[in-house]
């Protein structure tokens, strides 16, 4: 397309090179020539101003200008086959259209929310100008504790691209019972951090500095953490090796290479951005992602040509039985698959009615362990005392089936 | 508007490891600037056309005259043809030029994507998602947010804010109720809004006709309609005989039909025409992008567990930003989340539940799907985890697990294994 949209260029340009392979002059130069030819008359005209302009002089100019027009119709030609030609890539290069939707999220409720979620990624996605300039073009309050939190979460994620862990460290003791309650390793992983970054600059496994923090500061974590604090001590012996790798330090040191390449990975300090970004939007009830970008990845991906897949499927089944009442649709017709991360909320989905759980529904676990949702239980139950289970031999009493919250 | 067939047959052209979704969402990306270019292209035409037929007349005004005073005619021809030669190169250089250099960024732009695996997508959909914004702004009158955004990230290329400027334009003089700039821009793109059968232009002069009539122009009003109403017969019949009678009524008749044209309301929809018509033109869908992406995104999200407080999660885009949680007592981010009063949640209940036809269990710990390598593990009070990380903290507590939800203590050994199919 690009060698099309140079040649159109050229062509759509008055100016435009004569090399070009057309058939006709560029524009400019007919329309000199036309000028040029114009003049010369004008010229004979003052040679002889009293005589009448002849029937021949006449029809010379309107030769000239109908001549000029023709080539310059003739290059306009070509300059449109050249603009057809791009048309074509251009549809080929993106042949679907999307679907002709009714308005979507036009009432005042949807409308609202969206805006508000607009406002706050600005806000979260550092884009603060756009948010101040959003806020007063659109009313939307943007509460200034709202852009005082991601202000914080920028603060400490930008010391620790410094290698600065104290703000996040701060953050921690100032958020202990919280973390603990997640079951978090955060902590230990902003000391294991600090701990590699002193090892690696250390002057030997005799460096008091080192054993200092490792006492002060990851000793106490190792009932949290058994088997890895114990692990990251005993690295402090490799000392120099843990942090040269095998290739550089000679052939002969392999059996001295360190037990411990994890340790050297520059992982063990970028991870801490993100662990830290997810404790701190948890604390605070907030997404780990921007929501608009979730959705809109989704949504910008696989969703859309599946819905419209699905959309196709129930208007093929409405066709073939035209006359039954359209049951709103509650489920959409086809799948969608998302990556794991993804999935936010466990969904089962019941072996035998093919439902999805609800609250009024839910997943009941019979006693040999498969699970069934409540109204499938219910239909498999005979006379109020047994079911068998769909999936083993076994019978239970469905009294005894547990309610299972995933 | 492409049939739901071709959305669902055709293939991407160009990058078959990536899903065809990411294609669909692009095809105004490369069409609008296209058309623009296409306006110019007419605008050079209309240029040439006017200027070569102001020529002719003025040499058949030579053939009566003396050498002498032929002169000044032919110094006005000579004058004509410099315009002419001046406003193409103008067109070239401010119009046509600069859009095809859009055009070209926009292409490397997409075939950017055709580099990329799956994966490594992520600084694209974000540069896509900022489009989006803009498209978004544009489309809602937040002109200057849209700007900074684009001049911030430096997308300004990439989004269309000169093609939104005219409409804005255009929109502002309709609000001032004024067809005239509307009508010009009709008359600019006359076959192509006969090709896609918009009513607009008809409407335009239907109100204009109103206008007069509202005046109590009578005799102006008849001229108008002579002119400007009777040749559209062949399709609007029905509407131009009612228009007749219009003169015959007050503005402040009774009559239903009458008051419904004098109404004021007809000005709006006026404008939605307007934006019926050239988003068309430029094949920009009639939603904004991000309504099209939230859409099926949030069909491909939102489950019924969304909807139940004991299933929160502030990860989810449905759920986490719809619902205050209570109960845990922490005041301060119950204050925080009054503000919020519903994100994305509330858009979700436009769109259906996401069908799975299979169950997926997600670890409430570590957030992981579990399988049978990790199978799930039930508390005696119901509560599932993964074995994963029940094993994690029965190692750390001595063969005791503590529920997260309840704080119930039960021995690992005890735990129940649930077969989930």
């Amino acid at each position: 397309m690009e060698s099309e949209l140079q040649k159109y260029e050229q062509l759509a340009n008055p100016d435009g090179s004569t090399e070009l392979k057309s058939k006709a002059p560029s524009i400019s130069s007919t329309l000199a020539e036309l000028k040029q030819q114009l003049e010369q008359s004008r010229q004979q005209f003052l040679l002889q101003p009293d005589a009448p302009v002849s029937q021949q002089t006449f029809q010379k100019i309107t030769g000239k200008i109908e001549a000029a027009k023709a080539k310059i119709d003739e290059r306009l030609k070509e300059t449109h086959a050249s603009g057809t030609k791009i048309a074509k890539l251009v549809d080929k290069k993106n042949p679907t259209a999307l679907p002709d939707y009714p308005p979507m999220f036009y009432s005042p409720e949807p409308a609202t929310a969206l805006r508000r979620t607009v406002a706050q990624h600005f806000v979260r996605t550092g884009a603060l100008k756009a948010a101040r300039v959003f806020a007063k073009e659109s009313g939307e309050e943007i509460s200034p504790s709202e852009t005082a939190k991601f202000e914080e979460l920028q603060t400490v994620i930008e010391a620790l691209r410094n290698q600065n862990i104290d703000p996040a460290l701060a953050w921690v003791d100032a958020n202990r019972s919280f973390l603990d309650g997640r079951q978090s390793s955060l902590e230990y992983l902003l000391h294991r951090s600090k701990y590699l970054r002193l090892l690696a600059n250390s002057l030997g496994p005799t460096d008091h500095r080192v054993i200092a923090y490792a006492h002060k500061h990851l000793l106490p974590l190792q009932s949290r953490h058994p088997r890895e604090i114990p692990r990251l001590l005993t690295a402090i012996l490799y000392g120099e090796a843990l942090t040269s790798s095998s290739s550089t330090s000679g052939s002969g040191s392999d059996e001295h290479a360190s037990p411990y390449p994890d340790y050297t990975s520059p992982l063990v300090h970028t991870c801490l951005e993100n662990a830290f970004a997810r404790e701190y939007c948890a604390r605070r009830q907030m997404s780990k992602d921007a929501p608009l970008k979730v959705v809109g990845n989704i949504g910008g991906g696989v969703a859309l040509p599946r819905i419209e897949k699905g959309r196709k499927i129930m208007k093929d089944r409405k066709g073939d039985w035209s006359n039954t009442e359209e049951i709103p649709v509650r489920f959409s017709a086809v799948e969608i698959p998302l990556p794991p991360e993804n999935y936010y909320h466990s969904i089962f989905t019941c072996p035998v009615s093919k439902e999805q759980a609800t609250e009024s529904n839910p997943p009941m676990m019979l006693q040999c362990g498969h699970v069934v949702a409540r109204e499938s239980l219910q239909k498999l139950t005979k006379a109020h005392t047994r079911v068998k289970c769909p999936y083993c031999p076994k019978e239970s009493n469905p009294r005894e089936a547990i309610q299972l919250h995933l | 508007m492409t049939s739901i067939m071709d959305i669902t047959t055709a293939k991407p052209t160009s990058n078959t490891k990536l899903p065809e979704g990411l294609y669909i969402f692009e095809q105004p990306f490369l069409r609008a600037p296209n058309e623009t270019v296409r306006r110019h292209f007419r605008a050079t035409q209309k240029h040439i056309e006017r200027d070569f037929t102001a020529l002719k007349t003025s040499t058949r005004e030579l053939s009566k005259k003396k050498n002498g005073d032929a002169v000044t005619v032919l110094d006005s021809m000579i004058a004509k043809v410099d315009m002419l030669q001046k406003k193409l190169v103008d067109v070239h250089e401010k119009g046509t030029s600069p859009t095809l250099a859009i055009m070209r960024k926009r292409l490397e732009h997409l075939d950017e994507l055709d580099k990329l695996e799956e994966t490594e997508l992520e600084g694209w959909t974000d540069v896509r998602l900022d489009r989006w914004l803009v498209d978004w702004s544009l489309r809602n009158g937040y002109h200057q947010t849209a700007k900074v955004v684009a001049e911030e990230r430096g997308i300004e290329d990439l989004v269309d804010l000169k093609l939104f400027a005219e409409i804005r334009r255009i929109e502002e003089a309709l609000g001032r109720k004024s067809c005239t700039e509307a009508l010009a821009w009709c008359s600019d793109n006359k076959n192509a809004l006969r090709k896609n059968k918009s009513p607009l232009e008809f409407e335009l002069r239907l109100q204009e006709y109103i206008e007069l009539a509202r005046a109590e122009k009578t005799n102006e009003a008849l001229v108008y309609w002579r002119k400007h109403l009777q040749l559209w017969q062949d399709t609007h019949l029905a509407q131009i005989q009612q228009a007749t009678g219009l003169i015959a009524f007050r503005p402040d008749t009774k009559c239903k039909s009458y008051q419904r044209l004098y109404s004021t309301a007809r000005w709006p929809r006026l404008i939605q025409t307007f934006n019926r018509a050239i988003y068309q033109l430029h094949s920009l869908p009639s939603s904004p992008l991000l309504h099209y992406a939230l859409s099926a995104g949030l069909t491909a999200l939102r489950v019924p567990a969304c909807y139940d407080k004991q299933c929160y999660n502030p990860d989810c885009p449905v759920c986490g930003t719809s619902m205050a949680r209570d109960g845990d007592g922490d005041m301060d981010v119950i204050m925080e989340r009054k503000d919020l009063n519903g994100g994305l949640g509330v858009l979700a209940r436009e769109v259906p539940f996401a069908h799975h036809a299979n169950s997926t269990i997600v670890c409430r710990i570590t957030g992981k799907i579990m399988n049978e390598d990790n199978p799930p593990l039930a508390f005696d009070n119901g509560n599932v985890y993964s074995t994963e990380a029940l094993e994690d903290m029965a190692n750390k507590n001595g063969g005791i697990v503590t529920c997260p939800r309840t704080k119930e203590e039960q021995e690992f050994i005890t735990l129940k294994k649930v077969f989930i199919s």
